[in-house]
């Protein structure tokens, strides 16, 4: 089936003059219990799975109004067709769960019109309505998510994207009230034991089933957008704490600087580097917090010293953060220095609190590459561990969030570099922290 | 040489006069925005240090005014912009509403003394 905009679809419609026309020639949608959205042949239940049938359209281009209007004009009023506002998806669909079918569905989201021809229910999404609110919600999630991703608008990749992350089980529920679980995508299937469900009965004598199970990719999106929320106001909080204490322990650094050199005072000189130091942790924190995406020239081995102050805190006294301080001095970085700090301070927080006393940072400098590689004296990490590393929520320590990595990661391709796993060794854990080409020289 | 300095941290502001006054400067004083911008429109000032971040009017909001007012067509006063705030606020920005300089907080005061005098007379 060829890809098709709203508009080339309105004109199919107007030819035929009738929707059932258009279904004859080309296949219909089903949304399905797990809420996957794919593509059958007309009157069978073979799936073909051609997800491009949906198609965007810019707010500009195409009216809501006009929109209603046209299809108003051109369906007939036994078809059924709905426009909905911004995030109202859910709000009619709850009236219209009587409606065996709706053909045309119209989703506006973020500027873009979702066009999805013949929109059907089948029996168990009207009796899971539940389950089928949730995926909804975590539906919203994900376009918002992928939508944000800059590189991918204009694009149908962000359906693919969305299906292909869309990979929750469906649901059957058998006489003896247990369930099997079918994943469509890797046709892996399982029972679960009825004495593993929790029933929820919804009224009319219609009852939700629902079993736990750890880690879906659901909860893991929902865990991702709670512990971000929370750092952002933590980081907001933290900046305005750290411009609120630099001031006037400025103040008092610069009363002392007018006074210096002061006959030999001991305690003043105690004072004044009291203050200094309470504003070097205070700065380098700044830029922690902050993760400015403004680049700053700075040599490797003050950039080494800001993170040796940062991870002050997660090291015991005999652990040690080791660089070559002479060669380090000769290389500059010119990279936006909260997002590197964040990135190391990462690394080298995770090696230590995992019990591991040695972590030696490097840097490699040649045309080709330019990185920092952070090794540690550890016994390497878990095969369990290595399988999934940059993936959200994977961690290996009993209070990690399961996000530094993963993180890391996304920092570092933001501005262009990356961040990768030494695969290869075997017995030691070896992360690089690859620049682009001049940030590190 | 005048100086006019605006800066809301009591200590910053007094250690920063002192130091101007130390090397034989004129120096006036102000502890937020508010008649800055008229102290600038009617005295000759050959500096002028504001902190980005002040109660009422910072010097964003200070400059603008002063552009609206023509001040950098008929005057030459250097301006230098100060801040603890580095990531929202920088050189470019500065820049780009007629300040001659940025200088991040924290600083040292001999530091910041040869850096203002450099903006002045780069020569």
């Amino acid at each position: 089936m060829q890809a098709q905009s709203v508009f080339e679809g309105l004109c199919q419609l107007k030819k035929t003059s009738s929707l059932h026309g258009l279904l004859q020639k080309y296949h219909r949608l089903v949304f399905s219990a797990s809420s996957r959205i794919h593509l059958c042949e007309h009157g069978s239940n073979k799936t073909l799975w051609h997800r491009e049938s949906m198609h965007f359209i810019k707010t500009p281009e195409l009216s809501e109004k006009y929109l209603c209007a046209y299809l108003n004009k051109l369906l007939k009023s036994d078809e059924t067709f709905l426009v909905v506002k911004e995030r109202e998806l859910l709000i009619h669909l709850s009236g219209l769960f009587g409606s065996p079918m709706i053909n045309v569905l119209i989703i506006r989201h973020k500027g873009y019109f979702i066009f999805i021809e013949n929109f059907e229910f089948d029996q168990l999404v009207k009796t899971q309505r539940r389950h089928f609110f949730t995926y909804l919600d975590f539906f919203w999630y994900r376009l918002d998510q992928i939508l944000d991703e800059q590189s991918l608008y204009e694009s149908q990749l962000i359906w693919k994207k969305i299906f292909l992350e869309w990979n929750d089980p469906i649901r059957v529920v058998h006489a003896d009230g247990s369930v099997l679980v079918q994943n469509f995508q890797t046709t892996d299937k399982r029972t679960i034991l009825k004495e593993d469900l929790k029933t929820t009965h919804l009224g009319n004598g219609e009852h939700f089933l629902e079993y736990s199970e750890k880690n879906t990719e659901l909860d893991k999106l929902k865990s991702i957008r709670l512990i971000k929320q929370r750092w952002e106001k933590l980081g907001q909080f933290s900046k305005n704490l750290v411009h609120q204490i630099c001031n006037p322990l400025m103040g008092i650094q610069l009363m002392l600087d007018l006074d210096e050199p002061p006959e030999k005072d001991e305690d003043f000189y105690l004072i004044h580097d009291s203050v200094l130091r309470c504003l070097e942790i205070i700065t380098d924190f700044h830029s922690f917090v902050t993760a400015s995406s403004t680049c700053t020239i700075l040599n490797v081995d003050k950039l080494m010293s800001s993170v040796q102050r940062l991870v002050k805190f997660s090291k015991r006294p005999k652990d040690q953060l080791i660089w070559d301080e002479a060669l380090f001095k000769t290389v500059q970085l010119n990279a936006p220095l909260g997002l590197v700090q964040q990135v190391l301070f990462n690394l080298i927080s995770n090696a230590f609190e995992s019990g591991i006393s040695d972590v030696v940072v490097s840097v490699q400098l040649d045309e080709q590459k330019q990185n920092l590689s952070v090794v540690d004296n550890g016994p390497g990490l878990p095969a369990h561990i290595k399988s999934s590393l940059f993936q959200a929520l994977n961690t290996g320590k009993k209070e990690g969030n399961g996000l530094g990595l993963y993180l890391s990661r996304r920092i570092m391709r933001s501005f262009g570099g990356d961040l990768t796993y030494n695969f290869d060794s075997q017995s030691r854990t070896e992360f690089k922290i690859n620049f682009p080409e001049g940030f590190l020289k | 040489m005048n100086v006019i300095i605006a800066e809301d941290e009591a200590l910053i502001r007094k250690a920063l006069s002192l130091k101007f006054q130390k090397e034989k400067h004129s120096v006036i004083s102000f502890s937020s925005g508010v008649g800055v911008v008229e102290a600038l429109n009617t005295n000759e000032f050959d500096l002028a240090i504001l902190d980005v971040i002040m109660p009422d009017i910072g010097a964003r909001e200070l400059l603008l005014d002063l552009d609206k007012k023509s001040f950098f067509k008929k005057k030459s006063t250097c301006i230098i912009l100060m801040s603890a705030y580095i990531g929202d606020w920088g050189e470019e920005q500065a820049v780009m509403q007629k300040a001659n300089l940025f200088i991040p907080k924290p600083f040292r005061l001999n530091e910041f003394y040869s850096l203002a005098m450099k903006a002045i007379s780069p020569s």
